[in-house]
């Protein structure tokens, strides 16, 4: 696609959509009172998010991936700082797309 | 977990989020640099790419959008932005218990500005007693005027730098994702509550990875994780 007018109605479509995930959950949560269990299942979903990401980018990648995400926890266990490791990752994946 | 009755929504607390979310901000330049590049790669035009950086706003959304984004069909297309898109309910409905403190319009345009990484610094926050969602929607600005600045000098300049894959950008988000879910988990450690539905999730997104569409896996996983921490927990 060109830079048409059908490709910025997608573009908005897009946007709608994703938007709507954005607020849904909140008004969804609005309908139910937050009992102690639910909010350890939201709690345990929330993390799980994160550690799906984390997982299946490790899976899907090669060793490169994996190295890097290996390398940002070992840097995130000393320095406690998530940019920190995140650089270190981001390092890590530099240097195996250098090195191949 | 610390529930302020007062939650607000201030210039102050935006302030703040954007302070937060400022330096990660500066790599999301870089990221979006890689949009952009690869959207001129996929044939998207740099109008199209630019606009999608502001209309949208989630890398995970508009990556996944390229593969399809010659193809003919637009219902796929906006098909796997729902899925990939889908972990954004879960997001917002953890942070519900202090965000639909707020009123109704409040809540709407706050909504606008969540992303994966000032969500995280948010719950956080909220948890030891932040009371101004003002955080999420500064840090998500700082974010989104990042990603869109990004893409913008990538669709110009992204090609003659060659793949950013060579400086390993594609890794920034699964590495920042890992230093959090460390962080949450020296704080708030609870023992099989927290590793038996993380140990869930982790089989569910690998097994689902090929045999779902994409981004189902994730949100498959999540789901699975918190049923098993609302199993575990027991009435």
């Amino acid at each position: 696609m060109d830079a048409s007018l059908y490709g910025f109605f997608i573009i908005i479509l897009m946007g709608l959509i994703v938007y709507a995930t954005r607020v849904a959950g909140s008004e969804l949560m609005s309908l139910f009172d937050l009992t102690p269990r639910l909010e350890a299942i939201l709690k345990a979903m929330a993390s799980s998010v994160l550690v799906a990401i984390v997982v299946s980018e490790c899976a899907s990648g090669d060793l490169r991936v994996a190295a890097a995400v290996t390398v940002a926890s070992i840097t995130m266990l000393a320095f406690k700082n998530p940019l920190i490791a995140m650089s270190g990752g981001i390092v890590t994946a530099a240097a195996f797309s250098f090195m191949s | 977990m610390l529930v302020t009755s007062e939650i607000l929504l201030s210039a102050r607390g935006i302030r703040r989020g954007m302070r937060k979310m400022f330096a990660l901000a500066l790599f999301i330049v870089p990221y979006g640099m890689a949009f952009g590049a690869a959207a001129i790669d996929s044939g998207m035009s740099a109008a199209h790419a630019v606009t999608m950086s502001v209309f949208v706003f989630s890398g995970a959304a508009q990556f996944a959008s390229l593969e399809l984004w010659s193809s003919a069909s637009t219902i796929s297309l906006l098909l796997v932005v729902l899925a990939v898109s889908a972990r954004f309910i879960l997001l917002g409905a953890s942070l519900s218990p202090w965000v639909n403190k707020l009123n109704r319009p409040q809540r709407l345009a706050a909504l606008t500005m969540l992303s994966d990484p000032n969500f995280a610094d948010c719950r956080n926050a909220f948890q030891n007693g932040e009371s101004d969602i003002g955080r999420l929607v500064g840090g998500g600005l700082v974010l989104w005027a990042a990603w869109i600045i990004g893409t913008a000098i990538g669709v110009v300049i992204g090609q003659a730098f060659g793949d950013l894959h060579r400086f390993g950008i594609d890794v920034l988000m699964p590495s920042y994702f890992a230093a959090l879910l460390l962080a949450g988990w020296g704080s708030e450690w609870e023992g099989a509550r927290t590793w038996l539905p993380a140990i869930m999730a982790a089989l569910i997104a690998i097994t689902g990875m090929h045999v779902l569409p994409p981004g189902w896996n994730i949100v498959c996983a999540a789901m699975a994780g918190g049923a098993v921490g609302g199993l575990i927990h027991g009435r």
